[in-house]
């Protein structure tokens, strides 16, 4: 199937949701949607929905994963209250970085592509459909969400950020031969096997766990293109642009370190008593199931360890069987006034409108089997 | 985001399409505040919106306020689809007047 095409069109979306919303799946999910949420009770909700609403109209299985990150707020509560079947919400019991949620993410994750995504809604969804076109038909193995590549679309980005975004965009190659030009958007898409290759291997709780997971990538040989999208910039973040930039750069010498050590080389055992725990027997099989994960390719030297690390105390929402079937803000709207005459309308029309990304070539990365200063041409 | 405004009599229509969220909203307001005490309804055609964010749920929910302060009603109308998921999910769709289009379906859907 091409990942280009929603087979549910118009307002059909909004029954195909409710559909979703109400019958669980009885089939493995096709995609599953990964979000990172830490403290997002702000931002969730709006998220969730508009990422419901576009991922149901494609008409086919999928789920909703959403990693908390320890949150203090009421990010928890507001996703089970929505006791959707095929949203699974993981509890983390302390807040341990970004990297270390969306890793129990993707071990949770069941679908043949992953998409992780961040809670802010930044990058909009409708733009999943390019990036798992390029999966689906031209074969590659991850696809990134570019803010940097020719033809994206940034608004609304602090001069600082994107004074700090270029200058670690020339670390990050200079230092790490990762040809990404940006590795940090928050819209990331890998084949199941890719996904689970790579953050079986990634041990960055922060931050820089996108950097790293490029790196592996890159490392492992595996298929990596970079698609430019729109991107506007979430207010209220939480993130302090250069505290996260410093621990950026303290990362990278950990990463170094880590690979000149053997580190991604490690295939630590999982006691059983330490494996994360779920507060639903199913599930737990699901993230054990998952933690398995296919092997990383032999000829990179590399070996993958079980995606959930041992420290990772994880529960799940209850399962579905102990859900409603139907979301409790699912009310009836009220009752409609008529309509009335409409005299002849005066226009006034004012417009703020954003520029939609220009199509513009995409940047290509090939396999680079354990180099990491030759990048094979562009398509 | 793009707004367009359509006055006829005591009735004022407003049309907003694109991304209505938190970097719009002070625009939305600047548009919009006028037509509060002028119109006795302010229809807000929200057919053409891709997403909204909770900044601009809480701007709606001040506008509706501040209408019916002012005496007037707002009448949301012809929700789109991810509008109409994002109020029901945070449970605001009945806080509003929402009006349905022409042959609606008994859920409320279109």
């Amino acid at each position: 199937m091409s990942g280009s095409t929603p087979t549910v069109a118009g307002t059909d979306r909004y029954r195909a949701f409710k559909a979703w919303v109400s019958t669980p799946l009885t089939e493995p999910p096709r995609i599953s949607v990964v979000i990172p949420a830490y403290n997002e009770e702000w931002r969730i909700l709006p998220t969730v929905g508009a990422i419901a609403t576009h991922l149901s109209a494609r008409g086919e299985p999928w789920e909703l994963v959403v990693a908390d990150d320890g949150s203090s707020d009421s990010t928890v509560a507001l996703l089970q209250d929505l006791r959707f079947p095929n949203l699974r919400v993981l509890v983390a019991d302390r807040n341990r970085g970004k990297g270390s949620a969306v890793r129990r993410g993707v071990a949770a994750a069941r679908g043949r592509y992953v998409l992780f995504a961040d809670a802010d809604q930044s990058t909009p969804i409708e733009q999943f459909d390019r990036l798992l076109a390029l999966i689906t038909d031209e074969g590659y193995d991850v696809v990134v969400g570019s803010r940097a590549a020719r033809g994206a679309a940034v608004h609304s980005k602090s001069l600082l950020r994107k004074v700090l975004s270029r200058g670690l965009r020339i670390l990050v190659s200079a230092g790490f031969g990762v040809k990404v030009a940006d590795t940090q958007c928050g819209f990331k898409l890998f084949t199941a096997d890719a996904a689970r290759s790579l953050f079986a291997l990634q041990v960055v709780d922060g931050f820089s766990f996108d950097l790293e997971v490029l790196y592996l990538a890159s490392r492992l040989g595996l298929r990596t293109a970079e698609e430019p999208v729109e991107w506007i910039d979430a207010p209220g973040s939480t993130v302090d642009a250069a505290k996260v930039s410093l621990q950026f750069l303290a990362d990278l010498v950990r990463i170094r370190l880590h690979d000149l050590r053997g580190g991604y080389r490690q295939r630590p055992a999982l006691p059983a008593s330490e494996a994360p725990h779920t507060a639903d027997a199913a599930e737990a099989g699901e993230v054990a199931d998952a933690a398995d994960g296919p092997g990383v390719p032999a000829a990179t030297g590399m070996s993958a360890r079980p995606v959930a690390r041992p420290d990772e105390n994880v529960t799940t929402a209850p399962g579905p069987a102990a859900r409603r079937s139907a979301a409790p803000g699912a009310a009836e709207p009220p009752p409609v006034p008529p309509a009335g005459p409409d005299p002849a309308p005066q226009p006034v029309e004012q417009s703020t409108e954003r520029p939609a990304p220009a199509p513009a070539p995409r940047h290509t990365h090939g396999p680079v089997p354990l180099s990491l200063s030759r990048e094979v041409a562009p398509r | 985001m793009r707004i367009r405004i359509d006055t006829s009599g005591s009735r004022a229509s407003v049309a907003v399409a694109g991304r209505f969220d938190a970097h719009e909203v002070a625009e939305f307001r600047t548009v919009v505040e006028p037509l509060v005490a002028a119109a006795d309804e302010l229809r807000l055609d929200l057919s053409n919106v891709v997403f909204i964010d909770s900044t601009a749920l809480a701007e709606l929910v001040r506008l509706d306020k501040a209408t019916r302060a002012a005496g007037g009603t707002l009448v949301l109308t012809d929700l789109s689809d991810p509008v109409r998921v994002i109020m029901e999910i945070t449970a605001l769709l009945p806080v509003f007047t929402v009006e349905e289009p022409a042959g609606a379906g008994a859920d409320g859907a279109p």
